[in-house]
């Protein structure tokens, strides 16, 4: 199913003069925020597709508490299957530290439960994997 | 009708009938909504206990899992004290001490809980689940696995526990074994279209011509059990696909598996259309591209 979304979301990006630049992972264990095989495999794919190198976000799930740190996540390229951290002022959150507070307002209004991912898409295709509806939110709180 | 987390815009405008009515649907329905039973709990619930009568206990243990799951140890230790003053004795109260002990990182002391219920009980499977569940949150996969073995020879018929033993296999990467689990379900469970999906997922995965026939095999069953399937129709097409699109293959087979596919694609398709309204129509157009890049890339 990845290779659906992944088609997918291109062909939807490109008609929009965008690109699939990264991919950001959580993974389930809540201490463990160290990049997978198959995160790797992901980026690789995607930096063929694009022809440069992919980001891939590994998220940092103890920073996602109410109060959002502005960078919750470890970036990464993948060289030679390898994963390696990229230098922290070459990645940063755009937004002078406004990201950080309109992620907590969304969390305290409970925003995440409207979340879609491509994965609930597929259990219910009339969901919007685009999240236009939050985009609109995140648009108003800038 | 039973009322949706959807009705309500906040949980304090409903009635007690109705909260009972939503937390006895995700017991039915098994379904760990913990942040939302924790909201119903403490908007709704945590003043009226004394009213829901016997099922007040069963509503104590759900409240305490969630309570748990959201690092809420006030609401959690509320729950174990009522239980344990009505029920001292009881290994169904002992585990959900274990499991705070997990949720505070107490690891040991959580052992020596199930230690105990163990030896009162040999026969305890929840107990032999929770100790597999901590080796998993120690990151302790391999471990894990070899328990859960051990668990699935003795309790065949726990399905929850094959599906897990996949998942496991699945993130070491051996896609060989965890076929191996789902092809146990399949045995018991012929008729269950996620299974043959799942299954067909890890064969496709793995690739080569032979797993993807197998794999388009049973995407073709999820489907004829269940046309709602869409990963299913998705997983069609693209097997198909990829079949069609193999050097090696040649003659009817090539055209089969290029009927195939185009008939998934025309399911998708059509699916999409019914659901989608016209602010959806880059979606659907994303949708329209994706099917026509990846068949031609079948067909030639």
């Amino acid at each position: 199913m990845l290779e659906i979304a992944l088609s997918q979301v291109d062909a939807y990006c490109r008609s929009r003069n965008l690109a699939i630049a990264g991919y950001y992972q959580a993974n389930e264990n809540y201490k463990d925020h160290s990049p997978n095989l198959i995160a790797c495999r992901i980026i690789e794919k995607i930096s063929e597709n694009i022809g440069s190198d992919a980001l891939l976000l590994m998220v940092e799930n103890d920073k996602l508490a109410s109060n959002v740190e502005n960078a919750c996540f470890t970036a990464y390229t993948v060289q030679d299957g390898k994963a390696k951290k990229v230098e922290g002022e070459k990645v940063q959150v755009q937004g002078n530290g406004t990201a950080g507070q309109i992620a907590s307002a969304l969390l305290c209004a409970k925003e995440h439960w409207q979340l879609v991912d491509f994965d609930s898409h597929l259990d219910d295709i009339s969901l919007d994997w685009t999240n236009a509806h939050i985009s609109v939110k995140i648009s108003n709180a800038v | 009708m039973a009322a949706s987390s959807n009705d309500f815009n906040s949980w304090k405008e409903i009635g007690l009938d109705d909260c009972r009515a939503m937390l006895r649907k995700f017991r039915d329905d098994n379904e760990r909504r913990s942040e939302e039973i924790v909201e119903l709990y403490e908007e709704c619930l945590d003043s009226k206990m004394h009213k829901l009568g016997n099922e007040k206990w069963i509503v104590y243990e759900q409240v305490c899992i969630a309570a748990l799951d959201c690092a809420r140890q006030d609401i959690a230790q509320k729950c174990i004290a009522a239980l344990r003053h009505q029920f001292p004795d009881s290994s169904r109260v002992r585990k959900l001490i274990g499991m705070q002990h997990e949720s505070l990182g107490s690891f040991e002391k959580a052992e020596k809980v199930y230690d105990s219920i163990q030896q009162t009980d040999e026969s305890n499977s929840h107990v032999r689940k929770r100790r597999i569940a901590m080796l998993r949150a120690l990151r302790k996969v391999p471990e894990a696995i070899v328990e859960l073995n051990t668990y699935v020879k003795q309790f065949m018929s726990d399905y929850e526990a094959w599906l897990e033993l996949c998942d496991l296999y699945i993130s070491e990467n051996d896609y060989t074994k965890a076929a191996y689990c789902i092809e146990e379900l399949l045995l018991s469970n012929p008729h269950n279209h996620l299974y043959h999906q799942r299954y067909a997922d890890i064969r496709y995965t793995q690739g080569g011509m032979e797993n993807i026939e197998l794999a388009r095999a049973h995407y073709a069953q999820a489907v004829a059990l269940n046309s709602n399937n869409v990963r299913a129709m998705y997983g069609l097409f693209l097997s198909a696909s990829n079949v069609a699109s193999a050097p090696k293959c040649a003659g009817q087979k090539k055209k089969d598996n290029i009927k195939y596919a185009m008939w998934a694609a025309n399911q998708i398709h059509e699916r999409y259309q019914k659901m989608m309204n016209k602010d959806n129509d880059k979606q659907m157009k994303a949708v329209e591209e994706m099917l026509e890049s990846l068949q031609l890339a079948s067909v030639n």
